[in-house]
């Protein structure tokens, strides 16, 4: 890769590393969705810069990802927000300052693990696709309302998405389909079930959703 | 002769065609579904005659050779078993209009995937027809509704998804290794078995085995991530219970047998597929013993042949590979159909007593002759009992055992769950105090002919694989073997 494209791509994807973790903070559902939009665009504009100066086949990745991720899966969770009219995140399991340290933890090993890796090459895309599969995981485990676990499984599809880029780029189109028809799946789906939780247990917090203990 | 290409187009079109059909209003989608099973099945059991070599399909992206037609026939045998009480559950069961289609949509959608699954060659097309599924019958789980099972549908969903991304890890660096020794496409089971000698040798190869087997071991609900499992057989309605036990959960294990092909003998990564298989097992059988619901009893009965054939998946490598392969095949079919028509039967015995809670099903064999009964002989075959195809395989995995080490653990850990499931059925069969009125223990109506039917179904398949299953040889060869001939 050209070196002033590598650059830009870096720098796109730590932008896109500064949107998970403002992803994971963020009180308000709709603005995190909105968050989340902006950095599937990242992902959009790295996938073009690959398909002009790299591979014209990442031209194909960066059309699927602005329909879907920039668009459908954005959308849809919106629509699933003000449907049910819960604005706000609930409060962490874990104090904030903690979860800002272990977010911190996550990168610093995931620039550790990247570097083993590659030895250099493509580091930061890789680091961040690293950073953001750890991010989702801290999201999923310490965020207890469902958008921003669903929200933890699209940093998941967005880390995939480029560790795919960088690391098995020459992939049949079946599986940048098939990845593009999962994603809207996992958040029609997740979000179907996000308003089914609501309707049933008038909030969304999955720390209360305890009834299915053992009998016995 | 008839072409395996033709045979196997032929079962997934019939599936996508009822799925296609499912929109077309409650009645057709009924007969379709019905329709595309029975002839999915007698297609797939002249798949398992006639296919008799390795050929690769849509240009290789899927493969089609006798053990992944033996897949074909296990799923399709789920399918006529899910087919049949998806009427009752239809028709009685509140599931009209618009919900009664989009659930026979998504049936035979997700039966659709599963046919492509058993013949996949692309890594990641199984991967993520494999998230698909899941996705998919998410939303079958709690179709009816109701707290509880919303609370299970929403585990499912989100421990199940948050282990296929690692999975998806473990595929991708399995990829780029593969492409940087010079594979020429490293996406497929078929190119990455023949270099698996080159793909163990780097040390980056043990990360990706361990992420892969982390990701599927979570979606076959093998310890410690399994806990989605037993709440989501037990709230989603019969029919889907059935698809999800008899087949989905399974799939993974097969995709994971097919994987390991390219993980070295005496790798790590077998050590721990050991060490889970053995703490599954014996997490399930302490699950049984604690339980007091029947289908939890079930799913738990699930999770336990899931570490058993876990196990033989470790056997199939480091012990006799070729009768652990046998008995995999067979362990693998018996159960799906052991297990579908035991959730048939205990959906129906919940009908009757309005209640899943074991104690209040006792005396089982006093709901209904056939309903009771056929509860009863379903626990058996699980049980591993003669003459039943679990009892064969259960047999041929001891068999199978390369030490006396791991002979002595297999033993221990299928008689502890032999002891534990077979306590909880004597339970069942004993009369308790009657704690309950006898409106209770009168049957409040007559078996439906559907779920009769699948009953039938379900004993002439365990009758004709206990009698065929030994005789089915060409299942004992390597994998790779069929390979190599393309």
């Amino acid at each position: 890769m050209h070196d002033p494209v590598y650059a830009a791509v870096s720098i796109l994807s730590l932008i896109m590393l500064l949107t998970a973790l403002k992803i994971t903070t963020e009180r308000s559902l709709e603005r995190a969705a909105k968050i989340y939009a902006l950095q599937s665009f990242m992902l959009v504009l790295i996938f073009l810069l690959m398909g002009i100066f790299v591979d014209h086949l990442f031209l194909v990745w960066s059309v699927s990802g602005f329909v879907t991720k920039t668009v459908l899966v954005p959308y849809i969770l919106i629509w699933a927000i003000r449907k049910i009219g819960v604005k706000y995140d609930s409060k962490p399991l874990i104090p904030e300052v903690l979860e800002w340290v272990l977010a911190g933890l996550c990168i610093g090993l995931s620039f550790a693990l990247a570097a083993g890796i590659t030895g250099g090459v493509s580091l930061v895309p890789l680091a961040v696709s690293l950073s953001l599969f750890l991010i989702g995981l801290l999201q999923i485990m310490t965020r207890r309302t469902t958008v921003k676990q669903i929200l933890g499984l699209c940093h998941f599809e967005n880390s995939s998405h480029l560790t795919l880029a960088f690391m098995a780029p020459r992939l049949p189109e079946t599986v940048e389909i098939g990845m593009a028809t999962d994603v809207i799946l996992l958040v029609f789906f997740g979000s179907i079930l996000t308003i089914m939780v609501y309707k049933q247990f008038k909030t969304l917090d999955t720390s209360t959703l305890t009834g299915l203990k053992e009998v016995g | 002769m008839v072409a395996p290409a033709a045979l196997v187009a032929a079962i997934i079109g019939v599936a996508g065609a009822a799925a296609a059909a499912s929109l077309a209003g409650l009645g057709v989608a009924e007969a379709a579904t019905l329709a595309a099973s029975v002839a999915s099945l007698i297609l797939s059991v002249f798949s398992v005659v006639y296919t008799r070599a390795g050929t690769p399909l849509l240009e290789g992206e899927l493969w089609v050779d006798p053990y992944s037609s033996w897949m074909l026939l296990l799923v399709s045998l789920v399918y006529v078993l899910t087919a049949l009480p998806s009427i009752h559950l239809t028709r009685r069961g509140g599931l009209r209009g618009l919900r009664g289609e989009s659930y026979y949509l998504l049936v035979n959608s997700a039966f659709a995937a599963m046919f492509l699954i058993a013949v996949f060659n692309d890594l990641f097309l199984a991967w993520i027809l494999l998230e698909v599924c899941t996705i998919l019958t998410v939303y079958l789980v709690c179709i009816r509704g109701g707290g509880a099972s919303v609370e299970a549908a929403w585990k499912y969903f989100m421990i199940c998804a948050v282990g296929m991304s690692f999975s998806l890890y473990g595929l991708v660096t399995v990829y780029s290794i593969g492409a940087s020794i010079g594979v020429a496409e490293p996406w497929r089971w078929t190119s990455l078995a023949l270099a698996s000698g080159e793909l163990a040798a780097r040390p980056r190869s043990l990360v990706a085995f361990m992420f892969i087997l982390a990701g599927f071991s979570v979606k076959a609900g093998l310890f410690p991530l399994h806990f989605w499992l037993p709440d989501a057989y037990a709230e989603a309605p019969t029919p889907v219970s059935v698809l999800l036990a008899g087949a989905l959960t399974f799939l993974p294990l097969y995709v994971l047998l097919r994987i390991s092909y390219l993980i070295p003998p005496g790798s790590m990564v077998f050590s721990l597929l050991l060490a889970v298989a053995v703490a599954t097992i014996l997490y399930a059988s302490a699950g049984m013993l604690v339980t007091r619901d029947v289908k939890r009893l079930l799913a738990y009965s699930s999770m336990e042949h899931m570490g058993i054939m876990a196990f033989m998946i470790y056997l199939v490598h480091e012990g006799v590979g070729s009768i652990a392969l046998l008995a995999f095949a067979i362990h693998s079919i018996g159960h799906a159909v052991a297990k579908s028509a035991a959730f048939v039967s205990s959906g129906l015995v919940e009908e009757y007593r309005g209640s899943r809670l074991i104690d209040r099903l006792a005396p089982v064999y006093q709901v209904d002759w056939l309903v009771g009964g056929s509860l009863v002989a379903f626990l058996l075959a699980l049980l591993g009992c003669p003459p039943f195809p679990l009892f064969i395989s259960e047999l041929f995995g001891a068999a199978a055992c390369g030490t006396a080490a791991t002979l002595a653990t297999y033993i221990a850990v299928v008689l502890a769950a032999f002891a534990a499931l077979a306590y909880r059925m004597v339970n069942m069969l004993r009369a308790h105090d009657a704690h309950h009125d006898a409106a209770d223990a009168a049957p409040s109506g007559s078996c439906p002919a559907c779920y009769r039917v699948a009953v039938y179904v379900a004993v002439a398949a365990l009758v004709a694989l206990t009698i065929l299953s030994p005789m089915v040889g060409r299942l004992a060869q390597p994998l790779t073997r069929w390979i190599r001939g393309w």
